[in-house]
């Protein structure tokens, strides 16, 4: 037992060498990105964005007559009211502010646009510029919308011009103003009322989590995942001519890689205490409105048991990253074998997108995986759901790294 | 090395450090990790994944608006749509799905969907013709719903057209109802009134695979880094071996390059040759930059987890959020994600790299920086 303790207070040296740089590393993390997410959910976030909204530009001829009741009358749709801006400027002005991400796209309505949708050619389209780079999601949305819109104006304009060649066939031109004037505003009715066409149901009971949730929860798994990076100094400054030498005076490998293992858990629990206090942070300045724990009574009690909550979630993780310097040691190699490892967890255990957005097969080994499994533990948690299979899986997967641990150290050591 | 000029004695450094890093097994193994990552990235692509997941309703046994609304929407199933489709034989199982968290709506077209139809058009919207079981409503089961009412109002269109010549017109021998389709059906203009166009080189890619150049894109900051690291401690050694983080840098580059070419997401062969080579110079001397501020290899370290998240969130990895101009200007990776896809900003990239080049080189010469 003296030489487990000597061992473990040498162990305890050592991780007290690095928390200096831990504190330097968090403190630059809060700065660089703290400020910018605050100002990033500011921005998307409709309770506290106050005026901000999505920057259109509208690129037509300013003299005709129709463009400028489209100027006047778009801004004032419900929709366009509370989340667009839509701007009216020339080509090279809203090429240079999408350019400059001022705006977010811009839509050039060719001269002959109005005139080619009134008579009913049709031969002119509508183009919508959107950032350079590859096809996003915002991309094919945009793409989605105007196909919709096609819809509308296609069918209202047939059912327009339809009866205008019936009235002209039938003789009926005494009544043409009022006859196209009911078709028309009929149509405009029936756009304006188009949810009449279905009844919502929704489904009852569902506890469900925020888009910013979700993402402050992935930030959490991925913050996690990155201590092995901060504190990599930890695993390759480990000397094996002292584990030898206490291995001779008969402490076992078992016991070494305990004292190790402690040392290592404590420093991660340092980072993992100052990333909930990231998150608490998020909640306290109202960034996160729907966090459940911070909705009760005292929060802050509600956040140190959501800290003993994940114990086996931090046990996991540490355990992960403890194997992985098992494998590679050195410390270039060390940091570029922990980044894949971090991607590879991240992307296909949903913190990058979430689950739901891949095929079935992979959101079910994607839920499994140990980053899946640690994102649904910290979302039940935080949710108030049940969370013992997951609890249960962290234990499984954090046998199954202590004997791959134990049976990786190198032979002659053990 | 006698009687090598200095070129060839360049080259052969280059090759002995090559040499030492692949005598690692390890930095062998980190290189097979990224393309197995890589691939897993293109299966997984390759699967139906999407944004928004609908279980669909209809009654097949008959012709109806239900059926061909389903049928078309069934045809966008594709690797680039944002929204999957599954046809359910029951409503129950429809219904169910989205209770399993299968799905995340379930549209149920009534099996009288035309009768539906036809009485709101004649009646002005006295009925329901889909009944829509969705969770909690979102930004993205609107958007999914905008589509639906579309699809219904393309139905519903040629039925309010007939009601409304019913009610105003009289259908005789001369003029019968299949008249008045045809003359309808005339006019109707498939095409989109849109042109959605990029102000750069444009490529459609799945979205589950479009984060791939930026993910790569950090791999090789990451290999800076990492070479970074070798060279310090090199140095701390006493060694003066050259080329050390060059090497590092440029296996990662290539290795980018060549999984770009291999997963079909590249752009033109020159530009990705020149915006590589620049992001490489740019890596080279930012990570010296920063090594020269940070001053020990601890807090070095410390950096680049910091710096690989930031460039995940600003830099155009999975969303261009050009709100944050400012902070994204800091990063080489942001200069090289964007010049690729738009040739103009080359320029910034050019200057960017300059002024990286002159910062380290006034640092390197200025003995109290």
């Amino acid at each position: 037992m003296p030489l487990f303790r000597k061992y473990l207070k040498t162990q305890f040296k050592r991780g007290f060498c690095i928390l200096p740089s831990i504190f330097f590393s968090f403190a630059l993390f809060l700065i660089c990105l703290g400020i910018p997410y605050l100002f990033l959910l500011s921005r998307f976030n409709p309770n506290l964005s106050g005026n901000q909204k999505i920057r259109i530009a509208i690129i037509g001829d300013k003299s005709n007559p129709y463009f400028d009741f489209i100027m006047k009358n778009l801004p004032s749709l419900d929709y366009s009211k509370n989340y667009v801006d839509i701007l009216s400027m020339d080509e090279k002005t809203a090429e240079k502010q999408l350019n400059a991400g001022k705006i977010m796209c811009y839509a050039v309505i060719p001269d002959t646009f109005l005139d080619s949708v009134m008579y009913g050619y049709n031969d002119t389209q509508i183009t919508i510029v959107t950032g350079s780079g590859q096809k996003d999601f915002i991309d094919q949305i945009i793409q989605e919308l105007s196909e919709i819109i096609s819809i509308y104006i296609n069918h209202a304009q047939s059912a327009a011009f339809s009866v205008e060649k019936i009235i002209i066939e039938q003789n009926r031109m005494k009544e043409y103003d009022k006859l196209m004037n009911d078709i028309n505003f009929s149509y405009v009715d029936y756009v304006l009322s188009r949810s009449d066409f279905a009844i919502i149901e929704k489904k009852s009971n569902s506890k469900e989590i925020s888009f910013s949730l979700y993402y402050a929860c992935s930030l959490v798994i991925i913050l996690l995942m990155h201590i092995s990076i901060i504190t990599c100094s930890f695993f390759t400054k480990r000397n094996s001519s002292s584990r030898l030498f206490f291995k001779s005076k008969g402490l076992s490998v078992g016991l070494q890689m305990l004292c190790e293992y402690s040392v290592y858990f404590f420093i991660f629990t340092i980072c993992s205490i100052l990333i909930l206090f990231f998150l608490y942070l998020l909640c306290r300045f109202g960034i996160i409105k729907d966090f459940p724990i911070y909705k009760k009574t005292n929060p802050e009690l509600g956040m140190i048991l959501l800290f003993f909550k994940l114990i086996p979630l931090f046990i996991m993780i540490s355990l992960i990253q403890f194997v992985s310097y098992e494998f590679i040691s050195d410390l270039s190699n060390g940091i570029l074998f922990q980044f894949i490892l971090i991607l590879f967890l991240c992307f296909f255990g949903g913190a990058f997108y979430p689950l739901s957005f891949f095929s079935k097969p992979i959101e079910i080994i994607g839920k499994l995986t140990p980053a899946g499994n640690c994102l649904s533990y910290l979302i039940n948690s935080i949710m108030h759901k049940d969370f013992t299979f997951q609890m249960l899986l962290c234990i499984f997967y954090s046998l199954i790294l202590s004997l791959l641990t134990l049976f990786k150290r190198n032979p002659h050591e053990r | 090395m006698k009687g090598k000029t200095n070129f060839q004695l360049k080259i052969t450094r280059l090759i002995l450090m090559q040499k030492r890093l692949f005598y690692k097994k390890s930095f062998i193994l980190i290189f097979v990790l990224i393309s197995l990552f890589s691939f897993a990235m293109f299966i997984s692509s390759k699967n139906n994944g999407s944004l928004i997941k609908i279980a669909l309703y209809a009654d097949f046994s008959k012709e109806n608006a239900g059926k061909t609304i389903c049928t078309e929407l069934l045809k966008n199933n594709n690797t680039f749509s944002l929204i999957n489709y599954t046809l359910f034989t029951t409503k129950q199982e429809a219904v169910s799905s989205v209770d399993t968290e299968q799905n995340d709506a379930s549209w149920i077209f009534l099996e009288n969907i035309d009768e539906f139809i036809a009485k709101n058009a004649q009646e002005e919207m006295i009925g329901k013709a889909v009944n829509i079981y969705q969770k909690n409503d979102s930004i993205k089961l609107s958007f999914a719903k905008e589509i639906l009412y579309s699809k219904l109002f393309s139905e519903f269109s040629t039925f309010a057209y007939k009601a409304f010549l019913r009610n105003r017109f009289f259908f005789n021998n001369n003029f019968s109802e299949e008249n008045a389709d045809e003359i309808y059906e005339n006019f109707i203009n498939k095409n989109s009134l849109f042109k959605i166009k990029k102000t750069g080189i444009s490529k459609d890619i799945n979205f589950l695979l479009s984060p791939l150049r930026g993910l790569l894109c950090l791999f090789v900051m990451i290999c800076a880094f990492t070479g970074t690291i070798y060279h310090i401690e090199d140095k701390k050694r006493g060694q003066t071996l050259f080329f050390t983080k060059q090497v590092v840098i440029f296996d990662g580059s290539l290795i980018m390059i060549f999984l770009l070419i291999l997963f079909k997401i590249y752009t033109t062969l020159l530009f990705e040759l020149f915006a590589v080579i620049l992001f490489s110079i740019s890596l080279y001397h930012f990570t010296d930059i920063l090594a020269r501020l940070t001053k020990s290899t601890e807090y070095f370290v410390c950096l680049i987890p910091v710096l690989i998240i930031l460039s995940l969130i600003f830099t155009p990895v999975f969303l261009n959020l050009s709100i944050f101009k400012p902070i994204q200007m800091l990063f080489p990776s942001y200069y090289y994600l964007t010049s690729v896809y738009y040739p103009k900003n080359f320029i910034p990239f050019v200057v960017y790299t300059i002024i990286l080049c002159s910062i380290n080189c006034f640092q390197k010469s200025h003995p109290l920086a």
